[in-house]
């Protein structure tokens, strides 16, 4: 008698029934860039409750330290130290048919933003990027310390955090549209800033900056490839997105329309030396950013998108083999590298599209368009 | 119903079922946020109906069974104006368990009392996304519990508790309930 009613008893409990990784998340799902709810698969999903897989790890309840008074390890060696305290989340939802629903701003917000990570990893790997990198940390919503003296957003920014060789997602204040970690672009974005690090920087910036420290043009040669890593992120998500105003929907329009890459942009001249241009005393590296993202974007006009994001991971691999080491970097290094990756019957109408733009380190192209 | 109501509002000096109470649950209830950065607060309201088996039992038992209501949404400070997320909960709850009168005697006196029982919650979740709407309504089973004090002063019987539910919810639970004999 007992067990029939023990029984009875777990069925209930269990009548509901498990997830089995299906969600709803919010994603670009019309023709036009809207986005809206979306079932998906989570395929790397290890663990719904904690967002938990084998592409990222969503950590909640953090407080970053960023002390910056100690050397720095590559490849995340120093993450104890700048992740004072973190704490695995755990999901609020319902399943309903089979499927996990959300039910809080931020269990929603964690699945989609895990969501746009796997799709990122994925689509970078099945173009062949090199990514067999472990689970990386996402500190959804921390603290930061020290933010004001080190010019840190307290929000309304995502980031790939190098030091941690992680991402953060910081909350939404400011912006309140799509936030932040739901715009696929958005994710894309800081997720080709960790390829580029693993590729153009070879997981080993730190180490170069440390060793070119007393270089006089160390600073200039890092604003250039962090200008360059600004506007290949931005192809990427725009790529990933089929959105080339992917930040249309999560920022204000005057800062949606100085990255969107459909527009015509020329380098400017005083932006050569690496210095400029400058908001509140600071180097602003997404101006030239922006050039080089919109240039990358007009080569999807003359070879196909897949080919011209392969052109572009074969670059960074390229440049992988010298940057580091150089600790040199001049505007047009990667432009060029990727002109000469693609298919040589389309080289001189690349080079066509990217004179213009160009014009003022011209010459840099000359190996590929004489 | 509405004599019931009434009841709770108007004293009786007679009961009719002196062994059943009929209470109004106002509760406090608190979330803990998914990214564990704390609790959210929610305020809920409820419906008790009660009774005491101690005539025909053996043992200071009682019974009750609940219908209560709670609503939360997305914290003000962390609104996105495109998109909401809401979520309402309407709990059938059936519990049983002892209460000990620890101060006084039957009709005029105090003690502590803890019940459990199944609970069966209506959950909806709503989302909005600029202008797209949609909501959905599940069901889900859990084990609830509760422990509290109680005082009863003639017909009139007041508790303080405190509940948890397992599988774990993410929510502690603290009622009163203000009820009247029937």
């Amino acid at each position: 008698m007992k067990s029939s009613w023990l029984g009875v008893l777990l069925w209930w409990m269990t009548a509901c029934g498990g997830a089995d990784n299906v969600v709803r998340v919010v994603d670009i799902i019309y023709p036009d860039g809207r986005f809206g709810f979306t079932d998906v698969t989570l395929t790397t999903l290890t663990d719904l409750d904690a967002a938990s897989g084998d592409v990222a790890q969503i950590f909640g309840n953090v407080t970053l330290d960023l002390d910056l008074s100690q050397p720095i390890a590559d490849a995340g060696g120093s993450r104890s130290r700048f992740v004072a305290e973190s704490h695995a989340v755990t999901l609020h939802y319902v399943v309903a048919d089979g499927v996990a629903i959300a039910s809080d701003l931020d269990s929603l917000m964690m699945l989609t933003s895990y969501w746009h990570f796997e799709q990122a990893v994925a689509h970078l790997r099945a173009l062949g990027a090199p990514l067999p990198l472990p689970p990386v940390p996402v500190y959804y919503q921390p603290k930061v310390k020290n933010a004001d003296e080190l010019n840190f957003p307290a929000a309304d920014n995502a980031a790939f955090f190098v030091p941690a060789d992680g991402f953060v997602l910081l909350p939404s204040r400011a912006l309140t549209d799509v936030p932040l970690p739901m715009n696929t672009g958005v994710v894309m974005h800081e997720m080709a800033h960790r390829l580029f690090y693993y590729t153009a920087w070879q997981g080993q910036l730190f180490a170069a900056l440390a060793a070119h420290a007393s270089d006089a043009q160390a600073g200039a040669h890092f604003n250039r490839a962090k200008a360059t890593d600004e506007g290949v992120a931005d192809f990427f998500a725009a790529a990933l997105s089929h959105d080339p105003a992917f930040l249309g929907k999560s920022t204000p329009v005057d800062v949606a329309q100085a990255r969107n890459l459909t527009e015509l942009r020329t380098l400017d001249p005083a932006w050569v030396g690496g210095a400029e241009p400058q908001i509140e005393g600071s180097y602003n590296p997404y101006a030239a950013g922006a050039v080089v993202a919109a240039a990358l974007w007009k080569l999807v006009d003359i070879a196909s998108l897949g080919t011209v994001e392969q052109a572009v991971l074969q670059a960074e691999a390229e440049l992988g083999a010298v940057l580091a080491d150089s600790f040199t970097y001049q505007f047009g290094d990667l432009e060029r590298r990727v002109l000469g990756a693609l298919p040589a019957a389309l080289q001189p109408a690349a080079c066509d599209a990217l004179a213009l733009r160009y014009a003022s380190v011209w010459s840099r192209f000359a190996s590929v368009c004489p | 119903m509405i004599g019931a109501l009434l009841a709770v509002l108007l004293p009786s000096a007679t009961p009719a079922f002196p062994n059943l109470d009929l209470g109004l649950a106002v509760g406090a209830l608190a979330a803990r946020r998914s990214d564990q950065s704390g609790w959210d607060p929610a305020m809920g309201l409820g419906l008790h109906l009660g009774a005491s088996l101690e005539r025909y039992l053996p043992g200071p038992w009682r019974a009750e069974v609940g219908l209560s209501s709670d609503t939360s949404g997305t914290p003000w400070g962390q609104r996105s104006a495109a998109l909401e997320v809401g979520r309402w909960d309407l709990d059938l709850a059936l519990r049983a368990g002892a209460e000990w009168t620890l101060v006084g005697e039957n009709r005029k006196g105090g003690g502590l009392l803890a019940l459990v029982g199944p609970r069966l919650r209506t959950t909806r979740v709503s989302y909005r996304l600029y202008d797209e709407q949609e909501h959905h309504t599940v069901l889900q089973t859990a084990i609830a519990g509760t422990v509290g004090v109680f005082a009863n002063y003639q017909a009139f019987r007041f508790s303080v508790r405190l509940g948890a539910a397992w599988p774990w919810d993410h929510n502690l639970e603290a009622w009163t309930v203000i009820g009247h004999a029937l």
